[in-house]
């Protein structure tokens, strides 16, 4: 039974904000580039090598290694298995639109009516390569699935039907999605009508899709309820009204260069925090299996031969690819690294640092770029989350205990106050990685 | 004989007496349920042009839609994100505001706004709105819905506000409503059951088109001609004539054969310096469009993708190609390049693409943690080499004997379709058997071999059938149903334009199965 999520109530009495970052680095990385090789906290531990960027940034870090993430359920389509799996920690269905929801819906849902948006999707690209389980799961990681509230009051997320959440990848649209459309507080006549107008428009939507619902079998009520759960956010988004101080600036243009265009990106989900439009973002710098260009990158021209982000990934421990593999990784970091900044530098509505109230969890779809494997993955965080993220450290699993990402997700979203028994697959117990 | 089953049939199902010609074919295949489907990019811009006359394109700016099979409308692929929904909003509002910035003397303007909303008021509004709607929803409306769109029109005047601007508000809730947005098709009390007109119409316009039916189509709906097979059939006939029709060299043919992406194919630069551009990609791409809409339009079997020559190449081509012998699409540069990785050919991939495109006999995936193959062996040695060490391991062979042979066939032509006779310096062999112990002799003499398999047929047949009705063909009666259509197109030259009147024509594809209550 497939229901629409209520209209959530408008000014609720909302918790100071907790907020929410899922951010995606494609095709796997250079794992001596990742992993440190001491773990501890403070100066026990030392950054990995591809980590030189985020220096300034060590003492807000938090590595957690040694999980692993569908390693034992793997299969031809590696790529588009792991992204799927990034946030939801469960292995998505081949060619069906078939998980669990992710961490970043299951967030931002227990946030629900606090924030003009539910929440953000921003990438870089849309390219979508099929990869033997579906395009949608190469280029989103975020998904609504279905929801179950148990006995004790606990919920559960199991899998079922659900909707990839497109991302955005123009910053010009995603900026007016976030500061522009029609101001609530405008109390002039015309706006009212205007207000007024807009209203109707949905309600006549809705009266055509209750009817229409009614006539419909169980899978095309899922098209048109995904319908009707966008109508019911754009009614929303319409009559929340925008916090009194919040000054986004100029609308970005659409033409940006690679570098500034993924800043920008960051910026938007820093100033969509600031004026608290959401609390609950993922970010894709690249689709998994994406094949881009990167000979922007001046180490990876001057290398020469292949350059595109998966044809590199697959080094096959050829020095020339390594090296072209690893600064592709460097940059891809870089990036990061800005958008942990750009976080740092922002001052909440308290006059502290965004970062203090944030964690951002980066990851990628697969570990080594080559060899495709689903264990030893990939995994940083940023941000102290109002004081119950311990920075400054590295933690890691020995890779016997096959601990996976749906046990690292308990202990997350328990932090956000969402209690769950079981996360995805394999989640069964919490880590204590916090 | 068979007139007096098909009224029995036909009275059974508690419907009037037939025409002539109205005789049910009740041929094999289940129609399935087919999950329901949105408009995609191309179809919203297709239908929003024929319907307002604009030469705005908003579906550029909707996130791309999901594929299955390969192609872009499998109702189960194609959801809906709140993201997508705003841009729909922000659409319908564009669209709107296009429309009253059009002369006002414009056909455009008038044939949607035919009356003076001023002097007629809401009597106006609804006379506008109604054939509107029913456009848009692509059916005959009822009054009841008419009211509802009156909705906006009702605010605006208690508001105060002027009825233009209500009225532009219902014409966004026309362009919002499920009914415009979806291809709406109902079930009744009994399954499988057959289509309406309206739904036919839509399947069969949204098929060959990409788009709305258009005024002769409803008609012929809506007067029942489309429940008749020879009126049917001239309704197809008429669809391929047209030059939309041409739009399915993007919409099908290169998204069948994978090249529609060739611009983003990786290609080593290094290796492949001069000889690989955006200009390459696009002559190759438009040599297969041309090429397979020259088929279509002569009416050729589909057999004669792999063994017609191509006239298509124009100078960069020309020059590209040399004097090589080429013939049908498996020596178009196209295709090789599709199927080659971006330093080198893939005798696999190659043979992979000609089982799963061409046969429709896919081979699994390898299993996890097979090794690839050394990119730069140490010692020279030709690809035939390293794939038959590769044959002799037993879990290998299975596959590769399959696919290795058509792949190795195809070696005389480089990763970006370059005819050559060595590869690192040593000669290419090109000959070889198929499993069935056929043997060939080079790329002309293969693609001869693979034209004479009968799957050829019906692999393209159930290509079409997946593209028209919507649905992955995973049901135990659908072979029946392929090889069914197969069959009558046969009967009448089997012709691409054959095939597609078969499909459409076919029980199959004019009914429906409801889903799961």
């Amino acid at each position: 039974m497939v229901t629409l999520p209520a209209l959530p109530s408008l000014g609720a009495v909302c918790p100071s904000p907790q907020r929410f970052v899922g951010y995606y680095l494609p095709n796997g990385c250079w794992l001596p580039d990742w992993v440190p090789t001491a773990t501890g906290s403070g100066d026990a531990w030392q950054l990995a090598p591809g980590h030189a960027a985020l220096a300034d940034l060590k003492s807000e870090l938090l590595l957690v290694t040694g999980l692993e993430n569908q390693q034992r359920r793997r299969e031809f389509g590696d790529h588009a298995l792991g992204c799927g799996a990034f946030l939801t920690a469960r292995k998505p269905g081949k060619l069906v639109q078939q998980t669990s929801s992710s961490v970043d819906q299951v967030l931002a849902e227990s946030m629900g009516g606090c924030t003009k948006v539910a929440s953000l999707q921003l990438g870089t690209h849309n390219i979508g390569p099929t990869d033997a389980f579906g395009s949608y799961y190469t280029r989103s990681v975020s998904w609504r699935g279905p929801r179950e509230v148990k006995g004790d009051g606990k919920v559960a997320f199991p899998v079922g039907s659900a909707t990839p959440l497109y991302k955005e990848t123009d910053p010009r649209l995603a900026f007016d999605r976030l500061f522009a459309g029609p101001n609530a507080a405008d109390s002039t006549r015309e706006a009212q009508i205007r207000r007024a107008l807009r209203k109707s428009v949905l309600d006549v939507v809705t009266t055509h899709g209750d009817g229409l619902r009614q006539r419909l079998g169980a899978e095309d009520r899922v098209k048109v309820d995904q319908l009707f759960t966008g109508i019911r956010e754009l009614e929303r988004e319409m009559q929340t009204l925008p916090p009194a101080a919040c000054a986004p600036g100029p609308r970005p243009t659409s033409s940006l260069g690679t570098d500034a265009r993924t800043d920008m990106m960051g910026r938007l989900i820093a100033l969509a925090f600031q004026c608290d439009i959401t609390r609950v973002a993922t970010f894709m710098i690249g689709d998994a299996l994406n094949g881009r260009d990167m000979s922007f990158l001046e180490e990876v021209r001057q290398i020469g031969g292949d350059a595109g982000d998966h044809a590199v990934s697959h080094h096959q421990r050829r020095a020339d690819m390594v090296a072209k593999f690893r600064a592709i990784g460097r940059w891809k970091v870089e990036r990061l690294a800005q958008f942990i900044r750009t976080l740092r530098d922002t001052q909440d509505a308290d006059g502290r640092s965004l970062l203090d109230s944030t964690l951002v969890v980066a990851g990628s779809d697969i570990a080594d770029g080559d060899s495709h494997r689903h264990d030893n993955m990939p995994l940083l965080m940023a941000g102290r989350l109002g004081g119950r993220v311990t920075t400054n450290r590295h933690v890691r699993y020995a890779q016997s205990q096959l601990k996976t990402f749906g046990d690292f997700y308990i202990t997350l979203l328990g932090m956000y106050g969402v209690q769950v028994d079981t996360f995805g697959d394999d989640g069964k117990e919490a880590l204590a990685w916090r | 004989m068979a007139l007096r089953r098909a009224v029995l049939v036909c009275c059974a199902l508690g419907c009037a007496g037939p025409a002539p010609g109205d005789e049910p074919r009740r041929g094999p295949g289940d129609p399935g349920t087919v999950t329901l489907r949105r408009l995609n990019r191309v179809e919203y811009d297709n239908t929003v042009r024929d319907l307002f006359g604009t030469t705005l394109s908003p579906g550029l700016a909707f996130p791309d839609d999901d594929e299955v099979d390969g192609f872009d409308t499998l109702g189960e692929a194609l959801s809906l994100s709140p993201t997508y929904v705003a841009r729909y909003a922000d659409a319908a509002r564009a669209l709107v505001d296009d429309l009253y910035r059009a002369d006002r003397a414009s056909y455009r303007r008038t044939r949607i706004l035919h009356c003076d909303l001023a002097q007629g008021g809401f009597g106006c509004a609804r006379e506008i709105l109604a054939p509107f709607a029913a456009r848009a929803w692509r059916r005959s409306i009822t009054e009841a819905e008419v009211e509802t769109l009156m909705a906006p029109v009702h605010t605006a005047q208690e508001l105060g506000g002027s009825l233009e601007e209500g009225l532009r508000a219902s014409f966004e809730a026309v362009l919002l409503s499920p009914h415009f947005l979806f291809r709406v098709e109902l079930d009744g009390t009994e399954t499988p059951h057959r289509l309406t007109d309206h739904e036919l119409a839509s399947r069969l316009s949204y098929f060959i088109w990409s788009t709305m039916p258009d005024e002769a189509l409803t008609a012929a709906a809506e007067s029942g001609q489309l429940q008749n097979d020879d009126r049917l059939g001239a309704a197809i006939d008429r669809l391929l004539d047209d030059p939309r029709a041409e739009r399915l060299n993007d919409t099908f043919a290169t998204r069948w054969l994978e090249v529609d992406k060739l611009e983003s194919h990786e290609v080593s630069g290094r290796l492949f310096f001069g000889r690989w551009s955006g200009k390459h990609a696009a002559s190759m791409k438009t040599e297969v469009r041309r090429f397979f809409q020259d088929l279509l339009r002569a009416d050729r079997p589909a057999t004669e993708l792999l063994t017609a020559r191509s006239t298509y190449s124009d100078a960069l081509l020309a020059s590209h190609y040399g004097d090589s012998p080429r013939v049908g699409l498996l020596t178009m540069g196209a295709v090789l390049a599709t199927t080659s990785f971006s330093t080198r050919t893939s005798p696999v991939k190659r043979g992979q693409y000609v089982l799963d495109r061409f046969l429709c006999s896919p081979l699994p995936p390898p299993p996890p943690d097979v090794e690839g193959f050394p990119d730069a062996p140490a010692t020279p040695v030709t690809f035939r080499e390293i794939l038959e060490q590769h044959r002799n391991k037993p879990e290998c062979a299975g596959c590769h004997r399959l696919m290795d042979p058509i792949g190795l066939g195809l070696e005389g032509y480089d990763a970006v379709g370059r005819h050559r006779t060595t590869e690192r310096g040593l000669p290419i062999d090109t000959s070889g058997a198929l499993p069935d112990e056929t043997s060939f002799s080079g790329a002309i003499d293969l693609a001869e071999i693979l034209a004479r398999d009968s799957r050829v047929t019906a692999c393209m047949t159930r290509k079409l059938a997946t593209f028209a009705i919507g649905r992955r063909l995973v049901l135990a009666d659908d072979d029946a149903w392929i090889d069914h259509i197969a069959a009558e197109a046969g009967k009448t030259g089997g012709g691409l334009k054959q095939i597609i009147r078969a499909l459409v024509t076919s029980e199959a594809f004019r009914s429906r199965r409801a889903g799961t209550p």
